[in-house]
């Protein structure tokens, strides 16, 4: 029989034996970051994750914008200072907004739309859909339009301001006009002076403070780059003097008056370069031998001989 | 065409399809549980374009905006179980404004804003807008920042041409209040989550105005188990 539980025993248990609950990980922990990581994640989201573009911006600039024709030189600020925050997306809802109001789709147009009539409308150019033609009040703007939009769909960044910030680069086109004024060459120029970084030679349309701004960003990305502000070799580039008058080749002259050296381009001939290649080393290397050996038999016939 | 009276208007097409959305957003209103006079909601197209249309037979849409209030059965429904904070809690639907907007060309932020002013300078709790065209995308977004005062909902003209509660092969879908729904999970002993789920944008969703976590219950009719109710959870 067995025996009895001694009577200061606690009554056991009958059910099942479980394991305490495991603590429950938190998110946190699920994602396997520590605080510190998470923490730079969410400021990276924040940074990264571009908030959407007011209701209050696309009102500013759809609404009786520009403020006068032609459009003042604080509307062009207002409006590059805004679109570099613009998704390419939300630069098409501001078109949107702007015919929604009847404006041309270039904001800094003040023209109304036009109104083709009808679905689709052929040009010289093709067919085009009356719904787009209609954005616009003429096709200088519809360029105009479309060029910040392929801007911002495939952005180049500059660098701006003293904290570092990347901006999304926008140049506004020039009009038809204008273009012609002023000629592709000065054109050229212009986008030359854009691209150098120091914004002395492109004070004509600058003001005096961005040239200075622009030679104190050359002068950090010069100590970034070699570590402090050291003067560099000078390079001197020379024109090579030419004294006598060139002369066109001729067949009597090239490669020793060869017949198909009109075919040979620096010694080799086109097309049967490969097999020929490999005959005339094939021959010179018999030549080796057949020269090295009778050498040798001359040499030990007449050592012998002495 | 039953609606064809034999007029040359070249209005006459509009009008028609005007009078049809009419008919729904006012069927949809009076569905919803909004208190609704017969006699609108079945005005005849005759009644309606005496009413609505300028001397050209032109429609005229800004006079056919309306509001309307929920009736006590509805003001019932939404309002909160009493707790002990607060005894008398106050019914979470109030007045209506349906408006028919007259932009025809394009719908953008400005005339959004204008109408999301008036409903809550109005202190309407919903707004239902219907309009011509589609609304522009910044427009829309107008609509869902400022959804949290008042209720805005749109609807194109041509979405209302026909009431699709009224097809043959529509269920009935009621409305769950607060406590049903509680009722519902407990006896079924669910969470919320472990219904079945309609959609937000559903057309009977729009239709009937459903807002998230709300329970519509819908009833079919099936030729071997007479009438057969389930359940759906609005996400
Ligand atoms: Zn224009």
């Amino acid at each position: 029989m067995a025996a009895s539980p001694p009577p200061n025993a606690p009554p056991k248990s009958i059910l099942k034996k479980t394991n305490p609950p495991p603590d429950v990980p938190s998110a946190l922990e699920l994602t396997g970051l520590t605080r510190a990581q998470a923490a730079q994640l969410l400021t990276l989201s924040k940074k990264e994750l571009k908030p959407p573009i007011p209701i209050e911006t696309f009102e500013l600039l759809s609404a009786s914008f520009p403020s006068s024709t032609p459009p003042s030189p604080d509307d062009v600020s207002l409006l590059l200072s805004h679109l570099p925050e613009f998704s390419p997306s939300e630069y098409l809802d501001l078109i949107d907004e702007r015919n929604c109001l009847n404006h041309c789709g270039y904001a800094l147009c003040s023209k109304p739309r036009r109104n083709f009539p009808g679905k689709v409308k052929i040009r010289p150019s093709g067919v085009a859909k009356t719904a787009d033609l209609n954005k616009w009040c003429s096709d200088d703007c519809a360029l105009k339009g479309m060029y910040i939009h392929v801007q911002l769909e495939h952005p180049s960044y500059e660098w701006v301001g003293d904290k570092g910030e990347m901006k999304v680069k926008i140049r506004l086109r020039e009009g038809k006009d204008k273009e012609k004024e002023k000629g592709s060459a000065d054109e050229l120029e212009k986008a030359v002076a854009g691209l150098s970084l120091d914004g002395a030679n492109d004070d004509s349309d600058k003001k005096g403070d961005d040239a200075y701004q622009k030679k104190q960003q050359a002068g950090r990305l010069a100590v970034e780059r070699n570590g402090m502000n050291v003067d560099r070799v000078e390079v001197r580039i020379g024109e090579k003097e030419i004294t006598q008058l060139p002369t066109a080749p001729t067949f009597s002259n090239a490669q020793g008056g060869e017949s198909d050296a009109h075919l040979m381009v620096e010694g080799y001939k086109i097309g049967s370069k490969g097999k020929k290649a490999k005959n005339t080393e094939g021959e010179s290397e018999d030549d080796d031998d057949d020269d090295f050996i009778p050498s040798i038999r001359v040499e030990s016939l007449n050592y012998g001989k002495s | 065409m039953a609606d064809d009276f034999g007029s040359t208007s070249i209005h006459d097409k509009e009008v028609s399809r005007l009078w049809r959305a009419w008919r729904t957003i006012h069927e949809m209103v009076a569905d919803r549980g909004y208190e609704l006079a017969e006699e609108e909601i079945k005005m005849p197209l005759e009644a309606f374009r005496t009413k609505f249309t300028a001397g050209d037979g032109s429609p005229n849409r800004s006079m056919m905006s309306f509001s309307a209030r929920p009736s006590a059965a509805m003001n019932k429904k939404f309002t909160p179980p009493p707790t002990a904070s607060n005894p008398d809690p106050a019914p979470e639907c109030g007045p209506i404004w349906v408006e028919f907007c007259p932009e025809k060309s394009s719908i953008g932020i400005s005339v959004m804003k204008k109408f999301v002013e008036h409903c809550s300078a109005n202190a309407y709790k919903a707004g239902i807008l219907v309009t011509a065209v589609a609304l522009s995308a910044q427009a829309r977004k107008v609509m869902t920042v400022t959804s949290q005062y008042t209720l805005i909902e749109c609807f194109l003209e041509e979405d209302l041409l026909v009431n699709i509660t009224h097809h043959d092969l529509v269920p009935t879908h009621i409305l769950l209040s607060r406590e049903e729904k509680a009722a519902l999970l407990k006896r079924y002993r669910l969470k919320e989550t472990q219904l079945p789920r309609i959609l937000q944008k559903d057309p009977i969703a729009r239709y009937l105005g459903l807002k998230r976590g709300q329970v519509v219950k819908i009833v079919r009719t099936s030729e071997t188990a007479g009438r057969y109710a389930s359940y759906r959870l609005c996400v």
